[in-house]
């Protein structure tokens, strides 16, 4: 059986140990923060129209044209992309926007996959960033489209 | 002179590779919202954004469901945005009439007059608004 005094070197033992430096006392500091929920749009590049063998077309698949890129990023999943074809040309020599048809197309990579898809109809965006490439064709329906230099803009929407 | 398609692809090429040089971006929040109003008119603040290292011009516009424009005023209805900046930009809606109105408010990226670009971006926000009382 053990005595009082048997206890009394462990007792000491365990106040010398409390008598080490202080506790440390933790402390919280809340940190909070807001995204809101957008959609940035960036030209990359811009497209290059070539003309069609018959030259009455104007489009950028067509060898020598280079599509326009763009990328999206969203912080949000509810939003939606589309591109809106121009009705005539910015810029055009005389005749050359009489009679013109043009379509807008694009497709998506990385966030959004999605094929070629017509540019009026809406695609919804993928959370994060996606890259698009748009596509513009101009036809002409009355011959063959004037030389000179031409340009149009095609308008992409997030929304 | 003889117009071929390389020709004409050439002329394309060429007034489009100015506007390569200047890419346009921008944002806005908030894009989507619900308004109360007790008059017959009713106010959103948007603010526009531009997050890249340098200035954009952009305008903002307001549009009803189909995209036809809405006479709206709008509070500067163009603003030059600095790198990284936002702007407060305050739209007047009116009712006319309804009691219950859907428009979009769109962020548009305005070109440099020397530098065109031939992309243009829209960025639009979905705000309803009911008229109270």
């Amino acid at each position: 059986m053990r005595t009082p005094f048997a206890i009394l070197p462990i007792a000491i033992a365990a106040l010398a140990l409390a008598a080490s430096p202080a506790r440390a006392v933790d402390a919280i500091v809340p940190f909070t923060g807001l995204v809101t929920s957008t959609c940035v749009l960036t030209v990359g590049t811009p497209g290059v129209l070539a003309a069609g063998a018959g030259l009455d077309t104007l489009s950028s698949s067509a060898a020598g044209g280079i599509p326009g890129t763009v990328t999206a990023l969203t912080t949000g999943s509810n939003f939606r992309i589309s591109t809106i074809a121009p009705s005539n040309f910015s810029i055009a020599p005389p005749g050359g926007g009489d009679g013109v048809n043009f379509s807008a197309s694009y497709r998506a990579t990385g966030a959004t996959s999605i094929g070629d898809t017509l540019g009026l109809n809406e695609t919804r965006l993928g959370l994060g960033v996606s890259i698009l490439t748009v596509n513009l064709a101009a036809q002409k329906s009355g011959g063959a489209f004037p030389g000179g230099a031409y340009a149009a803009e095609v308008v992409v929407r997030c929304e | 002179m003889r117009v071929t398609p390389g020709l004409i692809a050439l002329a394309v090429a060429g007034s489009m590779a100015v506007s390569a040089t200047q890419a346009h971006a921008q944002a806005m929040s908030p894009m989507r919202g619900e308004v109360k109003s007790f008059t017959d008119e009713f106010v959103v603040r948007v603010f526009p954004a531009n997050p890249y290292p340098h200035r954009i011009r952009v305008e903002v516009k307001v549009y009803d469901e189909t995209f036809a424009p809405v006479p709206a005023r709008v509070a500067p209805g163009e603003v030059m945005l600095a790198p990284e900046d936002n702007r407060g930009v305050l739209v007047v809606v009116p009712f006319e009439g309804r009691t219950e109105r859907k428009v979009r408010i769109c962020t548009e990226s305005i070109p440099f007059t020397n530098t065109p670009t031939r992309l243009r971006t829209q960025v639009c926000g979905r705000f309803i608004a009911y008229r109270l009382g």
